[in-house]
């Protein structure tokens, strides 16, 4: 591996990944959180219960989430066009990604959020709370350690799916990987972009599950 | 009746759920009740009675099918769900699960409902103070309710229930998943809310025994539908409906049956007569007077006496030993002041 000449590329590709992976994260994060929250709280028996948005969402999730994620990126070409002006580079790979991050964190929050005792809601309903301050102050305060977790789990799948933006030209270390690793035969460049993903990886699980701990400590 | 109209009104109430596509079940059929102002009221009945619907109906959890609540004279079916908000702040419920918030502490859960009301952080601590010292908990101010006891967490779900200053205090199940101990702590807690607080109290349940230590009145609830209703004393004094009846029964097992009666007729093998004993029931005086001009003897083999809404309630079974005819005069004596059933082999 010649360190002179890729140096500068792989600083750019953990730059594009970091990139990539922080603004999925947090946009896709709070997108995510409130389709979750939403998917909850409209479904029969919920604090928002409505048979319509619940039916319309529940679909809409069922229906993007699977879909493997290379083929998304390139199928929601027309969509990245229309709102980044072009489908191709970081920007565009992290738009795809933050749509895919948001349907796919807001089953994992949906699902989170089922395991509150449904009795708290109703305490909290019997004290005259409106379900903007059910949400706010004890669906997610409640299902905090879990989501924390389930965000950790998400973190990880995110960097896996970065790997992809190699494809729509997108950079980043999966890309740096294929490029200058497995295309050319040089196993040395794969190795370092596997132990740079790893790293990364192991930190953020070790930060969730801190966190998580430190939620769960009552 | 008194003139005041009461504080909480049932009239003619239906509440069907959808469940699925199963056809609609009635949980509860035209119930009409009066709950007044200051009462300690008690709705007793079997799991699937209709208990807990009835008392969400109160703080509007459930709209009703059809007919009217009335809670302190307003229609709560003519509200919306601001009104209704503003409704369920002057009532406090208090949960069989307790149902606090888990990411809270004992403090931070009795403040919530008066967060939820608007009030500053300065009154808010006063007032927790208050309510954990009125429940006696105040030390625990700091944990986790995971880390107290079902007694404890208890005592914090009914000064979370207390905070806003309600007029009225619903009880679901409230001592239903305690020991009979911390149940007794739990109900006595319950009275004092009553009677130092003035609240009116609504509490659903399944256990005699909760209705005979802090109800004033009660309501026999069966399939949806109020079998008896009125003065704790008057209710279970003459039991009307079998339900009531079999209530009535769990706390005073009066007669002995089955095996009990078996094994007492193995050493009991004189005549047996159940009794009922009550206030106006003098069946001492009876007795006492039978041994002298009878020459009657008994033993007292079976039975008990307590009190409910503050009245005697019991019934004694007594083997009776003498003469035949004597036995027989004795009996129709018995007759005379209360009812006597004659256990025959």
């Amino acid at each position: 591996m010649n360190w002179d000449l890729l140096g500068p590329v792989l600083l750019d590709a953990i730059g594009q990944t970091l990139f990539m992976v922080v603004a999925t994260m947090l946009v896709g994060g709070v997108l995510g959180l409130g389709l979750g929250i939403l998917l909850y709280t409209t479904r029969p028996g919920g604090i928002l219960a409505n048979r319509v948005v619940f039916t319309v969402l529940n679909v809409l999730v069922n229906i993007i989430r699977p879909i493997p994620f290379i083929i998304f990126i390139t199928a929601i070409g027309p969509l990245t066009i229309s709102v980044v002006g072009t489908q191709l580079g970081t920007t565009a790979a992290t738009f795809a990604l933050i749509v895919a991050a948001t349907f796919g964190i807001s089953r994992i929050v949906e699902q989170n959020l089922v395991t509150i005792d449904p009795g708290v809601i109703e305490a909290a309903r019997a004290m005259g709370a409106s379900p903007w301050r059910i949400i706010t102050t004890l669906l997610v305060p409640e299902a905090l350690a879990p989501l924390i977790l389930g965000y950790t789990f998400v973190f990880v799948a995110v960097v896996d799916m970065t790997a992809v933006a190699g494809a729509v030209g997108g950079g980043g270390l999966g890309d740096f990987a294929i490029a200058y690793g497995y295309q050319r035969f040089d196993w040395t460049v794969t190795a370092v972009a596997v132990v740079l993903i790893v790293v990364l990886v192991q930190a953020a699980q070790f930060a969730g599950n801190r966190l998580a701990r430190k939620a769960l400590r009552q | 009746m008194t003139a005041a109209a009461p504080l909480i009104e049932f009239q003619d109430v239906t509440k069907t759920f959808r469940t699925g596509r199963g056809r609609p079940v009635t949980a509860l059929d035209g119930v009409t009740l009066g709950i007044d102002e200051g009462d300690v009221f008690a709705i007793i009945g079997y799991s699937g009675a209709g208990k807990s619907t009835l008392v969400r109906l109160i703080n509007a959890l459930e709209p009703v099918t059809s007919g009217r609540v009335l809670v302190d004279g307003t229609d709560l079916s003519t509200l919306r769900e601001r009104g209704l908000r503003e409704v369920r702040r002057g009532i406090g419920m208090v949960f069989q699960q307790f149902n606090l918030l888990r990411s809270r502490t004992v403090f931070g859960n009795v403040a919530y409902p008066l967060k939820i009301a608007g009030w500053g952080k300065a009154a808010r601590e006063k007032r927790v103070a208050e309510l954990l010292g009125f429940v006696g908990i105040t030390d625990k101010a700091w944990h986790y309710p995971g880390q107290l006891s079902g007694g404890q967490q208890q005592r914090i779900g009914i000064a979370r229930a207390l905070a806003t200053n309600p007029k009225i205090l619903l009880a679901d199940e409230s001592t239903s998943s305690l020991d009979p101990e911390t149940t007794s702590e739990v109900l006595r807690l319950l009275k004092r809310v009553n009677t130092e607080l003035g609240v009116t109290i609504v509490v659903i349940t399944h256990e005699m025994d909760v209705v005979r230590e802090i109800a004033d009145k009660v309501a026999v609830l069966d399939s949806g539908r109020v079998v008896e209703q009125g003065p704790v004393a008057d209710v279970f004094a003459s039991p009307k409906e079998e339900t009531t009846r079999r209530f009535v029964e769990t706390v005073l097992r009066d007669q002995p049956r089955g095996d009990d009666l078996a094994r007492i007729r193995e050493r009991h093998r004189g005549r047996l007569v159940a009794t009922r004993v009550g206030d106006d029931r003098r069946i001492g005086a009876v007795l006492s007077d039978a041994l002298g001009r009878h020459g009657v003897r008994f033993e007292l083999v079976y039975g008990g006496i307590k009190e409910l809404g503050g009245r005697a309630f019991g019934g004694l079974t007594l083997e009776l030993l003498g003469e035949e005819s004597a036995v027989d005069a004795l009996v129709a004596e018995l007759r005379e002041v209360t009812e006597v059933e004659e256990l025959v082999p």
